[in-house]
């Protein structure tokens, strides 16, 4: 078992920086994502300002949430291409075969993971830069030993959360022969809307709320912000509604994939061929 | 000890078009330290077999046993024994090393990381891909990657071995180089080899046994000597000249069992190969033949092929068959 999830592990990195230098993958990759959080921010800066209501802390808000947005939006995919590239290149049907699936989702989702969150954690730095430089403001976030510890501690429980949502987009990806590449884009924009990333979810009409509610990437942005931004006060509470939700969605998530293995296997989608 | 049984075995697909009987009640043993063929022509069922053998695919009914277990109520145990590889030219991860791609598998099935070397190493070095290892699999030439895809199937050191068309489009090197290794295999490492194939050569080659299969049923099992020698009936190939391409259908022939012909445009030449009910029927083929003003330059009595007891059996050629020709 832990050998299996090891060597996926190590096989997801060397898909994600193999191709090339493994800072300059980090470079690239940051480039966008910094490019999205900025997006936001000045979206936000030129607005507010024109009704002279420009205000800081609305900037920090959305630094925290942006970042850790793009940091979800950009590694729950991983279990979803492990399983339509594989069977592409029918490494998927042989992983199955050799009982090892679900370690090999997992494996390849803790390694984007570690992708992703050195891109959102530079991200989350070049664009707190980045505003100062470009607006002149000087954003109140508290990068201390522990602020950034509880920061890490809740993207590590964000990546429960994203392994069960992995697994519901890979139990979609064996039944499909031909993938939607539209679906990263509505998936990521219903995060985008419902996960607090840049707006609160009090803004939504009502009964939309309770969708923000229940979601686990909700509770671990907020908790972010309160570890970076403050009160610290807010932060256990949001963690372990993160870690429980987390937790519900991990289990729903194993279950839809198992699920879906069994109705591959009696239809024969395992090894059915992606064109 | 018997590594492989099936029983019954039978997999219907509901397609747009009705339901498709694609293995039907398919019952045979295969032993430990034996190469078992299974051979018949595209759409015979083949793959259907090893994927339901492989636990890729659930049988509608029937029972199957590998290495003693159910391959249904026993899937784990199953996996833990077999290796597979199927013929497709582009298996593996393009963006790792040939090493890395051996080394992943061997993982998966929880290899020590000093035996999966030495594993790697072995294998590489029976099919000759030693200096290939290192190489990123996307820059790997195709009959390098071939042999690559079988060598993988033994990583688990597996006491069952499926191959689906292994020598598909494989050059003849490598081919020869990968019939050597599942005979040592079975031989020396009693392993049990379980190889679908269209290929006669191959299924002669390198089988102890061979299933002769066709629409998802099996005619016959047994050696190919004893599959040949129970082949009584004479077998005849005519050499005539272009007009032989008119006979679309020797069975039509009277006192032909089946048939094959081979229309050689460039040499405005026809090979009509028969098999004949007895010796009676050659002179009334000859006259049938004449009577069509074809000329036949020549004529003789020939060796059978595994082919000629396929057709024997179906009344059809493997190509026949493959464009749908009915019996
Ligand atoms: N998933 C499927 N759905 C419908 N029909 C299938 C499916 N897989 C195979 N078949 C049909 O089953 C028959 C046997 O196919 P197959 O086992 O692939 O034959 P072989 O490997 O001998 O060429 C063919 O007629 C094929 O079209
Ligand atoms: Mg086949």
């Amino acid at each position: 078992m832990i050998r299996k999830l090891a060597a996926s592990i190590m096989l997801g990195l060397e898909r994600e920086f193999g191709w090339t230098f493994p800072p300059l993958v980090i470079l690239l990759s940051m480039i966008p994502a910094t490019a999205g959080v900025l997006t936001a921010v000045m979206v936000y800066w030129v607005g507010a300002s024109a009704a002279d209501r420009a205000d800081p802390r609305w900037v920090a808000f959305l630094i925290v949430g942006a970042s850790l947005y793009t940091h979800f939006a950009s590694y729950i995919w991983a279990p979803l291409s492990a399983v339509s590239e594989g069977k592409a290149s029918y490494t998927y049907p042989l992983v199955f075969i050799s009982h090892s699936s679900l370690s090999y989702i997992a494996g390849r989702v803790v390694a984007s993971f570690i992708e992703s969150s050195f891109t959102a954690v530079l991200a989350l730095g070049a664009a707190t830069l980045a505003v100062k430089a470009l607006l002149g403001v000087t954003l109140e976030l508290s990068f201390t030993p522990l602020s950034i510890a509880l920061f890490s501690i809740g993207m590590i429980v964000g990546l429960l959360a994203a392994l069960g949502l992995g697994l519901m987009l890979a139990a979609y990806a064996i039944f499909v022969t031909r993938l939607e590449w539209g679906l990263p884009v509505y998936i990521s924009g219903i995060l985008m809307i419902f996960s607090e990333a840049i707006f609160p979810s009090s803004a939504l009409p009502a009964p939309l709320p309770i969708i923000a509610e229940s979601l686990p990437f909700t509770h671990i942005i907020r908790a972010a912000r309160a570890a970076l931004i403050g009160p610290l006060s807010l932060y256990p509470a949001e963690i372990l509604a993160a870690a429980l939700l987390g937790f519900a969605w991990f289990l729903t998530g194993l279950a839809v994939y198992t699920y879906s293995e069994g109705i591959g296997r009696r239809r024969g989608y395992i090894d059915y061929r992606v064109v | 000890m018997a590594n492989v049984v099936a029983e019954n075995l039978t997999r219907v697909f509901e397609t747009k078009s009705g339901r498709l009987l694609a293995l039907d009640s398919v019952s045979f043993e295969v032993q430990t330290g034996e190469v078992f063929g299974l051979l018949g022509p595209n759409g015979a069922g083949k793959t259907t077999l090893i994927r339901i053998l492989t636990t890729l695919l659930l049988p509608t009914y029937g029972r199957a046993l590998v290495g003693g277990f159910d391959v249904v109520k026993e899937a784990k145990k199953v996996r833990s024994i077999i290796g597979f590889s199927s013929s497709s030219e582009r298996v593996g991860f393009d963006f790792v090393t040939a090493r890395r791609n051996l080394w992943f598998f061997s993982q998966l099935y929880g290899t020590p990381t000093g035996e999966a070397n030495r594993r790697i190493e072995e294998l590489a070095a029976l099919l000759e891909f030693q200096d290939q290892l290192d190489r990123k699999l996307y820059t790997l030439t195709t009959g390098y990657r071939q042999r690559l895809n079988i060598a993988r199937a033994f990583i688990n050191d597996p006491q069952v071995v499926f191959f689906d068309e292994p020598t598909n489009g494989m050059d003849v090197f490598s081919a020869k180089k990968v019939r050597e290794l599942f005979v040592k295999e079975a031989k020396t490492n009693s392993r049990t080899i379980f190889l679908a194939t269209h290929n006669m050569f191959e299924a002669e080659e390198v089988c102890d046994r061979v299933a002769i299969i066709d629409r998802g049923r099996i005619l016959a099992i047994d050696s190919p000597e004893n599959l040949k020698s129970s082949l009584s009936k004479p077998v005849v190939l005519f050499e005539t000249d272009i007009a032989g391409a008119s006979i679309s259908d020797p069975t039509r022939l009277d006192g032909v069992v089946g048939g094959t012909i081979k229309v050689d445009n460039e040499n405005e030449t026809a090979k009509i190969r028969v098999i004949l009910r007895d010796e009676d029927f050659l002179e009334r083929v000859l006259q049938l033949l004449e009577k069509r003003g074809i000329r036949v330059f020549n004529y003789q009595r020939i060796e059978p092929t595994l082919e000629d007891v396929f057709i024997s059996l179906v009344g059809a050629g493997f190509a026949e068959r493959e464009r749908g020709i009915e019996a």
